[in-house]
């Protein structure tokens, strides 16, 4: 079919161009026949001018009879002839040419002889007379007559010409132009065919491919009416079984990996808790003081027995963070204070090892789970710690740069040469290892580091230099940006206050007198809405009623103390029922004191308030 | 420390041993031991202990089926029970400690310091 319709616009294409050619070609004839044509009329021209000069000149001479008017008469004679031989070859074998010739020999002989040969005797009034007689201008008349009539014909063949040339113009016109849009109209149906021949099978298959490439390993390509097509299609459809296959057979190989490093591990724990607990009660001293050797087998047992217990936490903390079986919950974290509870953990530690903590930290909220990155910066600063000198510092820093989050430790430690730099946050890597066996730890500590910090989607860095110190970054992208935002909308107009009170009226009353003094005023009529509140806008106090309603105050305050920073949120409890310090201990949050709703207890409300917010 | 009378349920003979000695030598606390859950809801029931510390993993009724059998038990029920796991992950915890146990210890446990943490979680003096 496709050939059929190249050969179609081939053939088309030829016809027109040769049609075109055609006319070129009739049109240079005639273009060089109307030239030719003016030539001829220009020698006819010249002819009859010849000849209408002949009688004027004879006529001049025969007025003046002055030799000198005789030369154009005689110029005449010689282009007479040169003007009859031009006609004669435009127009060979014209017996008007002849006519011509025989016409002017005649003039020539019969009439301007005698005349010439009278003036030159004397004899004027015999040329007079042959003037007269009107011999010579008939003659003169017919060459002329003669001489138009050929040019009339010569302007006929012209104009014939003519006419041919533009009936030509505009065949070639209309045949150009039905070629052109016959070419388009083939053109484009061959390209609809072709699209649908082709292209479209094409652009379904690469919709699958790239369905494929996206994820989708179950997308399959449909049949198409193209061999070539159908071919990769069905090398694509088979590349992607065996993907989805091999995608299926590593999902559950990491299954078993999963369940494999769960289950082994458990098994280690059971005999290991024996095992530490037996020796831990002798080494303690629970069935009498031992013999000094003795003594320090023991403590070599129990130390090793405590290194293995680490080493299978490790090992499946690892695994879980890994394969991202670990809940990971961030939420909004004080980065000073988070450094702080690090630097608390490990205050045993740095003291045994006469190391002090320095904690800096700008202020500042990080989005992270907390739990995680207490652990990951302990195990820095634990490292820290061991691989200082006595009397050495070890700094914990949180510094914010743009909208990254960078947490670092600090040593004056003995370093790390350069070439364990690289590898050094991979399992058991050199440098960790040998920190395993001198000082208990489990050359796993890094590694978690790094992922807990890739789960974060950030990264781990470290520079160093063997004999100065060493210096370990957490880098978490993107933490800042959001928390200083709300931070900042936080602080913009006054302090916010949440009041949770279930009763309308009082509600209205409360935050109308604290609206008063500027304080930006929320409410809440029961604990899910106060939540709710707490979750759009941090409040800097809490108003809380005791009783709520469904959920009541004691619960409100259970909850918002899973919250990092509600947990210390100053508080005001409003309440007509008596409270025991027990009961008001259990509503603690941050700085909390109690009003009881009675008589003057509006001023009372109001001036707590103010002063737990510093105003 | 008040000495107390705690259950230990498990199905180990060495950390049932080694938990008797830290609680009773070390502790100064008196010991009953079961070695599977059954045993235990029996012992449970004859001799209220003050306190249950529970094995999670156990063959036959585990952990959680034992719990649930001493909390469905009237004479039992009041009876505090602390469980002890090798899984001893802040979700786990939180699982656990919603299934209204009053604690959860880690394995392996230090037997020294044992006592100490179990009356912390129970809030004995």
């Amino acid at each position: 079919m496709l050939r059929r319709a190249v050969l179609f616009e081939a053939i088309l294409m030829l016809t027109v161009i040769a049609a075109l050619m055609a006319t070129l070609v009739a049109y240079r004839g005639a273009s060089d026949r109307a030239s030719s044509a003016q030539e001829d009329l220009v020698r006819l021209y010249e002819l009859r001018n010849e000849a209408l000069d002949l009688e004027t000149g004879l006529r001049g001479y025969y007025i003046v009879e002055r030799e000198e008017f005789l030369e154009p008469y005689r110029a005449s004679i010689a282009e007479v002839e040169h003007a009859i031989a031009a006609v004669a070859s435009s127009f060979p074998g014209d017996r008007r040419v002849e006519g011509v010739r025989r016409i002017l020999g005649e003039w020539r002989n019969e009439f301007a002889a005698p005349i010439l040969e009278d003036l030159a005797a004397g004899r004027r009034d015999e040329a007079e007379y042959a003037f007269a007689s009107g011999a010579g201008k008939r003659r003169i008349d017919a060459v002329r007559d003669l001489t138009a009539d050929m040019v009339d014909e010569v302007r006929a063949e012209v104009r014939d010409r003519e006419e041919v040339v533009d009936g030509l113009t505009v065949l070639a016109t209309s045949l150009a132009v039905l070629g052109g849009v016959a070419f388009l109209v083939v053109s484009g149906l061959l390209i609809r065919r072709l699209d649908r021949a082709v292209s479209r099978p094409m652009r379904s298959l690469a919709e699958t491919a790239d369905r494929l490439g996206t994820g989708d390993l179950a997308a399959r390509s449909s049949a198409s009416g193209l061999a070539e097509v159908d071919v990769v299609a069905a090398a694509l459809d088979q590349m992607a079984e065996r993907l989805e296959t091999t995608v299926e057979e590593l999902r559950s190989l990491d299954r078993m990996k999963s369940e494999f490093v769960s289950v082994v591990s458990h098994e280690l724990r059971t005999p290991l808790t024996s095992i530490r607990g037996s020796l831990g009660l002798l080494q303690g001293g629970a069935f009498g003081d031992l013999p000094r050797d003795a003594s320090e087998m023991l403590d070599i047992a129990v130390s090793n027995t405590d290194r293995l217990v680490r080493l299978i936490n490790d090992i499946l903390d690892l695994e879980r963070i890994e394969a991202g079986h670990e809940t990971f919950e961030p939420v909004l974290v004080d980065a000073s204070e988070l450094l702080g509870q690090v630097a608390e953990g490990l205050a045993g530690a740095a003291d045994g090892a006469g190391v002090s903590l320095v904690v800096t930290a700008e202020g500042g909220i990080l989005v992270c789970d907390r739990d995680r990155m207490v652990q990951a910066m302990t195990n820095l600063a634990g490292n820290a710690i061991k691989f200082s000198d006595p009397g050495g510092t070890v700094w914990l820093e949180a510094a914010f740069d743009g909208d990254d989050v960078v947490l670092r430790v600090r040593d004056e430690g003995r370093g790390i040469p350069a070439d364990a730099l690289p590898s050094i946050f991979e399992r058991f890597s050199q440098v960790d290892a040998s920190d395993a066996r001198e000082r208990g730890g489990t050359g796993l500590g890094l590694a978690i580091v790094k992922t807990i910090a890739e789960r974060h989607g950030g990264r781990v860095d470290v520079t160093s230099t063997p004999g100065v110190g060493s210096t370990f970054s957490i880098v978490l992208p993107g933490s800042s940006g959001a928390s200083r935002a709300s931070e900042a909308r936080q602080h913009l107009g006054g302090p916010l206050v949440l009041v949770v009170e279930d009763d309308v009226d009082l509600r209205r009353v409360i935050g109308a007198q604290l609206a008063r003094h500027g304080l930006r005023v929320v409410e809440a009529a029961s604990a899910a809405a106060a939540i709710e509140r707490c979750a759009a806008d941090e409040p800097d106090l809490l108003v809380l009623d005791v009783r709520l309603g469904e959920e009541d105050g004691y619960s409100l305050v259970n909850r918002l103390r899973r919250h990092d920073r509600l947990r210390n949120v100053a508080t005001v409890i409003y309440t007509a029922y008596p409270l025991s310090a027990a009961d008001l201990d259990r509503l603690r949050l941050g700085e909390t004191r109690l009003v009881r709703k009675e008589e003057g207890a509006p001023d009372a409300l109001e001036q707590t308030a103010l002063e737990l917010l510093g105003r | 420390m008040a000495a107390r009378r705690i259950l230990v349920v498990d199905d180990e003979d060495d950390i049932r041993t080694v938990a008797r000695v830290a609680l009773e030598r070390v502790g100064g606390h008196t010991v009953l031991a079961a070695s599977s859950g059954a045993e235990g809801i029996e012992l449970a029931r004859r001799e209220r202990p003050d306190a249950i510390v529970l094995d999670m993993m156990m063959p036959g009724m585990d952990g959680p089926s034992t719990f649930r059998a001493l909390a469905d038990d009237a004479t039992t029920a009041d009876i505090p029970v602390v469980f002890l796991t090798a899984k001893a992950q802040a979700a786990d915890r939180v699982l656990l400690e919603g299934l209204g146990a009053a604690g959860v210890l880690a394995k392996p446990f230090d037997p020294l310091t044992l006592h100490t943490e179990l009356a912390a979680l129970l809030g004995w003096e």
